[in-house]
């Protein structure tokens, strides 16, 4: 089987359009990835002077938030608030007096760069504590009304949120925009699209498809090594993004830091139910988003089964594709979740489905919405194997 | 080895593609003859199993082949109509390919499609991409693949369809030498393909099979019923155009015609020595119109 698997994979997906392709696409991707990073990230777009003045300051407050460190930062800051207070100092370039040139400039780069995230590090625990006290009050009223479903969930809510704390100070902005970057979704699909709606119509047009079928390992095993196959192109390419994306934004950057920064210490996931470090959180959003990717290429698989036409599989394929993203990007700030995870698009982008704790109920018991969503992600998969394996044809004599 | 086909009969609709076939295979080269749409693909097709059959039973040495499931397969070579293959693929590479689909080991497989290679001549261009191959290295090809499993049987579809003459003698001399100890079932609407190799020629129309014999006793049936005439005027060519005319041929001012006839259709006829293309046009143009629905 695996001689089959690699003889499917040099049938369908080692050729050199799908190469250049591929290759083209992750240039695009880096240069939307400098693109991106120019226009958010000040460090970049206001000039050398606050990137080498932030990663000055960086070597004195990285590491453990002390108290030391938050008042040597408030002080600073309260001296630059009075200066630009009444809007009348200097706008002059002055590098000797001002670490970024300029009062007002110190003034918005302290504010952004380090009081912000030092104030949000700092007074997490107590949201998380302010969650916890909530949710316990929930699950007490809820105990003692009899709603052992409301229980469960707030009691869930508390465990996680219990003993939250953001111990360290790190450089996040270049993970914050890593996982908010979704450009790549588009390329990753535009590759499984392009290499898998024409899996089976090659074999048509190149009159294999009845040849396969008069050999003994034509029929079934032929299906299963292209189904492998197809999986595993999809896992691939997502995969190879998801590692350009990451690497991309790290060297633009000029960091890998805040890899061991809890995942809520980013401020857009400061609610999320996931109690892992962010180089875990990144290992997570790869494998999920491969799967979601390995779903998507196993529809695209069936459609280039059912559709003898290649422009029509791909006139299909695109469209379900585009489907699922719109009605995806529709849902995923409604409060219905079971909207959000039925949507296998959930998987790819899919820090919707970290950045909140939610929960379905099944039998009263609450589950994680996220789980969840793997878990259907796991039965669609299923389905859909198992409609390529049935729905194949086989030789008449091996019925 | 024999063959048995049972009242084999394929129906789309209300036309039959194929209708109540019955023959009897022994080991030889069988040209299936017929024009485009007699039949001849859909007939191999539910030979091979790729498409199924409405009634009828098909046996190998006596046992119905429906029910040898993979043991069938492993009997049978099989060259589809205009195979494209992989071009991306190597020559020696698409065998190897091949052998993992037939089961075959690939050290054994390997030796074994580098011998056909020889044989076939097509051993210094193993490893090139079957993309680079010309029509007739590709038909080539197919015709390796089919024999690795080293079959029983070799069902071949219109092998040298788009093929030049010299490509075409040189596929027909592998055929005759792959045909030892086998039996070849080769569909063609080309006459020259199956006429010199063949051991019996199945002639089929409209699904049907109209004849089955071989080539000698096919051409004399048609004794006496094919005449050379000279035209010396081409505008008299006119009265002979209700005829099956075989061959058509100017030399100078004169127009020569090879016509089918059971009478000769003019006083100065000279009977001529028929060949199989003219059975082949005699039994796909009947002057009767009707049909034939008896065999040898």
């Amino acid at each position: 089987m695996i001689q089959l698997i690699k003889y499917e994979w040099k049938k369908a997906f080692l050729k050199k359009t799908i190469v250049i392709l591929m290759v083209i696409f992750i240039i695009i991707d880096l240069i939307k990835i400098v693109d991106i990073y120019h226009k958010k990230s000040y460090l970049i777009s206001a000039g050398t002077v606050w990137r080498e003045a932030y990663w000055d300051m960086y070597k004195d407050y990285n590491g453990n938030i002390t108290d030391d460190k938050i008042q040597s930062l408030d002080d600073m800051y309260q001296k630059l608030g009075e200066e630009v207070i009444e809007m009348t100092a200097s706008r002059e370039m002055d590098l000797e007096k001002y670490m970024t040139g300029t009062v007002y400039s110190d003034y918005n780069f302290l504010d952004r760069y380090y009081i912000t995230p030092f104030r949000y590090f700092a007074l997490y625990q107590n949201r998380a504590g302010e969650i916890c006290q909530r949710a316990a009050d929930a699950a007490s009223n809820a105990k003692n009304t009899g709603n052992m479903e409301e229980y469960r969930r707030n009691a869930r809510i508390y465990h996680i949120f219990k003993d939250r704390k953001i111990k360290d100070f790190s450089y996040l902005e270049n993970i914050e925009l890593f996982l908010d970057f979704s450009f790549s979704d588009i390329l990753v699909l535009l590759l499984v699209l392009y290499g898998l709606l024409a899996v089976y119509g090659s074999e048509r047009d190149g009159n294999m498809e009845s040849l396969l079928l008069t050999n003994k390992r034509g029929g079934k095993s032929v299906q299963v090594a292209k189904v492998a196959g197809a999986g595993l192109f999809s896992i691939m390419v997502s995969t190879i993004f998801s590692m350009v994306d990451y690497l991309g934004f790290a060297f633009v950057a000029g960091s890998f830091e805040g890899l061991k920064m809890p995942v809520y210490a980013i401020a857009f996931l400061g609610r999320s139910p996931l109690g892992i470090n962010i180089f875990q959180y990144c290992l997570l959003d790869m494998a999920v988003r491969a799967f979601g990717f390995l779903i998507i290429g196993i529809v695209m698989l069936n459609i280039s089964y059912i559709f003898k036409n290649v422009l029509a599989s791909f006139f299909v394929g695109s469209v379900f594709c585009v489907c699922i993203s719109i009605i995806y990007e529709n849902c995923c700030h409604m409060p219905f979740l079971w909207l959000k995870i039925l949507n296998p698009f959930s998987l790819v982008d899919n820090i919707h489905i970290f950045e909140n704790t939610e929960f379905v109920s099944i039998c009263g018991y609450p589950f994680p919405g996220w789980q969840i969503a793997i878990v259907i992600g796991g039965i669609y998969l299923v389905l859909l194997i198992g409609l390529a394996l049935v729905v194949s044809k086989n030789n008449e004599y091996c019925r | 080895m024999q063959i048995e086909f049972e009242n084999i009969s394929k129906k789309y609709g209300r036309r039959y593609a194929l209708e109540h076939f019955s023959a009897t295979l022994e080991q030889g080269i069988y040209g299936l003859l017929g024009a485009n749409g007699a039949g001849k693909t859909t007939l191999i097709s539910i030979f091979v199993g790729i498409l199924k059959k409405d009634n009828g039973t098909i046996r190998l040495d006596g046992e119905d082949i429906s029910k040898m499931g993979k043991e069938f397969l492993g009997k049978i070579g099989y060259m589809p109509q205009y195979p494209v293959f992989y071009k991306d693929f190597r020559v020696l590479e698409f065998l190897q390919y091949m052998c993992e689909l037939k089961g075959i080991p690939k050290k054994e497989g390997t030796e074994y499609a580098e011998e056909l290679l020889e044989i076939v001549n097509l051993k210094n261009d193993m490893n090139k991409r079957i993309g680079a191959l010309s029509g007739g290295m590709r038909q080539r090809v197919g015709i390796v693949q089919a024999m690795l499993g080293r079959p029983e049987v070799l069902v071949l579809d219109e092998p040298t369809a788009g093929l030049d003459p010299q490509e075409r003698i040189r596929f027909r001399n592998l055929i005759a030498r792959f045909s030892e100890k086998r039996t070849i079932l080769l569909a063609t609407h080309i006459v020259s393909d199956v006429e010199f190799i063949s051991n019996e020629v199945l002639i089929m129309k409209e699904g049907r099979l109209l004849k089955k014999d071989t080539t000698e006793n096919l051409e004399k049936e048609m004794t006496g019923k094919v005449w050379n005439i000279t035209l010396k005027n081409a505008g008299d060519f006119g009265a002979y155009e209700k005829y099956n005319i075989s061959n058509m041929q100017r030399e100078g001012g004169n127009l020569h015609l090879r016509v089918l006839s059971e009478k000769p259709p003019k006083e100065e006829a000279i009977m001529a020595a028929p060949n199989l293309e003219d059975v082949f046009l005699y039994y796909n143009n009947c002057l009767d119109g009707g049909k034939h629905d008896t065999i040898n």
